[in-house]
This record gives structure tokens, C-alpha cells and sequence, in this order.
């Protein structure tokens, strides 16, 4: 960021270390405990698990005995390395973060994106999504930023990809179509594989209100789309009753470049600037890459754009 | 510019003359005169500003948020694969990416094929889904002088008559992917403005059956 004078700086600084403690003391408040996670990741089991990631946008060191590790890209991979392997039963542990990852830009210059998230590990229910999804809201309801949180829950994409028998390949095309929100292009992938239309040509477009959904998906019936609407009929609600409803949309089709959620997913961005500033979801996969099964829940913001949005139009 | 206008960042040139007259026949536009020098037009009675640039710019205005949409050939989205929607494929400024080169230069060619282009990406995937080894000479223009000076073995360039290609010797060895212009829009806009965003790639498809 650029300021044209050190006051001015000085003053944006001021404003930062505030806002960042209001923010810090209302998780706290509702029960999320400060974290610390580590900065390193191995470079192999990384790209292993989460293969929707572009390898030229990892920073990667090279340790004196050749192996390759990556500056963490994700801060949510580090805390479940770090915690989930001794995880116990009926343990649930809340907790946030304020902590920057890494990302090499196309230019080739390594950008540091500082971020704050959430979560909760050990609470596989809806309330517990719901819980998260409300928490990041009120973060930015609270400084009056005017925001949009779109909402999906990717059992019924997963159940339809699955059902198709694509080949992993023909998948991630897919998930690339589905990320452009391409309609066009997704028909020309369904002509190309063969595939039935009914349910696969509306997948970019299954979106606004839930009943908006409904109306588009009428006479499909199918297990996972029923646990997916039922999942966000309660956020609906939730949504409703706080008298925030025109800041949701829903979309049945919303992919995210990581692999690891499953159920609900989302992503939130501020009037006026471009790219999310919130990303979050259900990564219970996740964990199981960790040979256990533990239930997790979560979120991040890009804090400096969600500050700089607080100067320049919040409250 | 009233807060609520829709902004789209249409590219000036051939392809951006395409755009006016697609936009026009939707009823858009109509007060636009692709032949002044006036960058930025406002249709107030649709609520939305247009704002004429050069084509390599359009995915910059769009991805940092200054145009909520764009209108760009789906060969400058494959270069840059920038993190935008794209909406709709408006139909116009088709073309096809192709590998050319001298006759039969190319199949002779069995180690590292030296391959000039603008479209570096475009390329190297498509040489790579072909396991084949390539060296990339990046062109900014007149990619077709590459061959016939022994710069490169062959080129990769977006082709519509192939005249410009017969007229300098060369031959299309093979074509991938289907280019035409593509409606983009960034995903803030597009949470924001779903609805009128939806309307205006509505209507810019429906002018395109009523011509077809």
C-alpha cells in the first residue's frame, strides 16, 4: 500500500492495530482461542493433496538435503498437520488466527497475503458451519462494509460428477468450467463426453435463492441434493432471521481451487473491490488425509483488503 | 458515473466493432460511435458505461474491478487465465489456434521443436498433451516471418482466413480450440449485480439467435 506521507501511514497503521483488535476480541468473545501455525509445508505431500493448485504459484525452498518444501500457501493445511494426527474423541477445539501465506505472482515476485481465519475442529454438525459462516458476517457487518457471501454445499456436484464416471482429467476440465461459470464451454464438454444434459447443463447456473434452486432442479430427485438443500435451508434461515438475507446467494455449483471441502463451501467479497476477500468451508477430507477422521469447519479474510475497504467506506 | 451504472470495458478494433454491432442490435449502445475518439460512453436508459480500450487491457480493467464486465477473445483468457466469469460466448471474432509452418518441416522435426507465438501458454499446453519437447520463442507480431527466416520451426497463431499464411508459404499442419469472443465479468460484480448482469448476457444472446 501506498501513503503519501509517514503520518498518513502512521495513521493507517493506527487504524489496522484497532480494527484487527475488534475483531480479535469478538471470536474471542464467542470462544475462538489465538493460534500460532507453522510456516512450512512439504513440498510433495502438498501438491498430492490439493491438485487444483497451479504448481508456479507455490514459493518453494530447497533444504540442504535436497528437499523441497513450500512457504505455506494455505494456513488451514498447517494448523490440521499440526493438530488433527493427535486428535482425540470429543475433543472440540475452536480457534483463530492472524497469520500471512505465500503466493508467487505471475511475474515471478513471491506476495504475501496476510490473513485471519477461524475454525472449529471436532464439530462435524450444521450448527457448526453455520456458527462460522455467521462469525465471518458479523466481521464484516460490524464495520457497516456492504458484502456478498455466496453459498454452496458440494454433496450433490460431487454425487452428480461421480455418478457421470468421468475420467479425473475430463474432471478437473470440469471443475475449470464450472470455476469460469462457462455455460458455453460446458456444453460443449457434455457433447464431447457424451454425457446427459438434464442435470449437467444447468450446473453454472444453479443459483440466487434457494427457491430459485429448487424451481431449476424440479423433478430431480437425488440423496445429496436433498442433504445438500436441506444444509442450507437452515443457513437460509439463519440468514433471515438476522435480517441479512439480501447479502446471501446460494449457488449449487460454487468449486474453490482447493480439493479439500466437502459440504458446505463459500466465499465472500466487498462491494468495490474485485477478487473474494473471504473463502471458507467443511474440510473433513482434509483431516482424513491424516489418517483420522476428524469433523472441521473454517474460514479466512484477506484482512489488509477487508482493512482497506474499513478506511476507505466502513465504519 | 452514477454509482449504480454497470461498467463494461469494450475492446477498440475489429473485434470491438463486432461488439458495438451486437450490442446495438440487443437495443445497447445505441448513442455509440465506434468511429469517434471518445472513450467512455454512458446509456443511461440501461444503466450501464462503456469504456473503450485496447484489447490487451480489457482483462486488466475487468480483474481489478474498475469494469464489472468485459468483451475479449477467448484466446487472450487462455494466456492470462485471469480469475474472471465467462458468461457467454458472444459467437463473433472466431478463429482457431493452428500450428504452421514451410511444408513438411515440421513432421521431420523429432527432438525440441523451436515454436514462435504470441500465445506462449496456448502453446506449451498443447505441445505438452502431445509429449512433444518445445523451445517457445515469444513474438509480439508478424509471427509468420519466424519460419521462412529459420527463427522457428514452426508457429502457433490464432488463424481465421489463413490467407495472411498462404500469402507467406506457410501450411496449417493442425488446429485446437475454437476461438471466438467471450462476455467476462469479475465474481464481486457478478454477486453484486447477478440479476442485471444476467439480463444484459440475456439479451446479448438472444440479439445473436434473432440474427442466426
Amino acid at each position: 500500500m501506498e501513503f503519501d506521507s509517514l503520518q498518513e501511514e502512521l495513521a493507517y497503521i493506527t487504524r489496522k492495530a484497532s480494527v484487527m483488535k475488534e475483531i480479535s476480541d469478538a471470536v474471542s468473545h464467542k470462544g475462538f482461542v489465538r493460534y500460532e501455525p507453522g510456516y512450512l509445508e512439504d513440498h510433495d505431500a502438498f501438491l498430492e493433496m490439493n491438485r487444483r493448485i497451479r504448481k508456479e504459484t507455490l514459493v518453494r525452498l530447497i533444504e540442504p538435503d535436497g528437499t523441497l518444501s513450500v512457504l505455506r500457501p494455505d494456513i488451514t493445511r498447517a494448523i490440521v498437520r499440526r493438530l488433527v494426527p493427535r486428535w482425540e474423541d470429543g475433543l472440540v477445539f475452536r480457534l483463530h488466527y492472524d497469520a500471512t501465506m505465500f503466493t508467487r505472482v505471475p511475474s515471478g515476485k513471491t506476495r504475501e497475503v496476510r490473513q485471519f481465519g477461524i475454525e472449529i475442529l471436532g464439530d462435524g454438525s450444521d450448527a457448526a458451519d453455520l456458527e462460522v459462516l455467521m462469525a465471518a458476517a458479523d466481521i464484516f457487518a460490524r464495520f457497516s462494509l456492504r458484502f456478498r457471501i455466496v453459498i454452496g454445499h458440494n454433496a450433490f456436484l460431487r454425487s452428480v460428477i461421480k455418478g457421470s464416471g468421468l475420467p479425473g482429467d475430463a474432471q478437473r476440465d470440469l471443475y475449470g468450467l464450472l470455476m469460469r461459470k462457462d455455460r458455453d464451454g460446458l456444453k460443449i464438454f457434455i457433447r464431447h463426453h457424451g454425457i446427459q444434459e438434464s442435470v449437467f447443463g444447468k450446473l453454472t447456473m444453479l443459483e440466487g435463492t434457494l427457491s430459485d434452486i429448487r424451481g431449476m432442479l424440479e423433478g430431480v430427485s437425488d440423496d445429496a441434493l436433498a442433504r445438500s438443500m436441506s444444509s442450507l435451508s437452515a443457513i437460509d434461515d439463519a440468514f433471515v432471521k438476522a435480517g441479512l438475507e439480501e447479502s446471501v446467494i446460494f449457488d449449487l455449483g460454487l468449486v474453490t481451487r482447493y480439493d479439500h471441502y466437502e459440504g458446505i463451501v463459500f466465499k465472500g467479497f466487498l462491494k468495490g473491490y474485485p477478487e473474494a476477500v473471504l473463502q471458507g468451508g467443511r474440510y473433513d477430507p482434509l483431516t482424513r488425509q491424516f489418517n483420522t477422521d476428524v469433523p472441521a469447519v473454517g474460514c479466512s479474510i484477506d484482512i489488509e483488503q477487508m482493512i482497506r475497504e474499513v478506511t476507505r467506506h466502513g465504519a | 458515473m452514477a454509482r449504480d451504472m454497470l461498467t463494461l470495458a469494450v475492446p477498440k478494433g475489429r473485434l470491438g466493432d463486432a461488439a458495438i454491432s451486437r450490442l446495438q442490435a440487443s437495443g445497447l449502445a445505441t448513442e455509440v460511435d465506434g468511429s469517434s475518439r471518445k472513450l467512455v460512453f454512458e446509456d443511461t436508459k440501461a444503466g450501464i458505461v462503456f469504456l473503450f480500450v485496447k484489447p490487451s487491457d480489457v482483462i486488466t480493467y475487468v480483474t481489478n474491478g474498475v469494469a464489472d464486465l468485459g468483451i475479449i477473445g477467448k484466446d487472450a483468457l487462455v494466456e492470462a487465465e485471469p480469475d474472471v466469469y465467462e458468461l457467454s460466448d458472444l459467437g463473433f471474432g472466431k478463429c482457431v489456434f493452428a500450428v504452421a509452418g514451410l511444408e513438411r518441416h515440421h513432421e521431420l522435426s523429432d527432438g525440441t521443436i523451436r515454436v514462435a507465438t504470441k500465445y506462449p501458454v496456448a502453446a506449451t499446453r498443447h505441445f505438452a498433451k502431445k509429449n512433444r519437447t518445445i523451445e517457445i520463442i515469444k513474438l509480439n507480431g508478424s509471427v509468420e516471418l519466424a519460419p521462412l527466416a529459420g527463427l522457428a520451426d514452426v508457429i502457433v497463431d490464432i488463424v481465421e482466413t489463413g490467407n495472411t499464411l498462404k500469402a507467406n508459404g506457410l501450411s496449417v499442419f493442425e488446429t485446437f480450440m475454437d476461438i471466438s469472443a467471450r462476455l467476462i465479468c469479475n465474481p464481486s460484480s457478478y454477486a453484486f449485480h447477478r440479476t442485471r448482469i444476467r439480463d444484459l448476457e440475456g439479451r446479448l444472446r438472444q440479439s445473436e439467435e434473432d440474427n442466426t
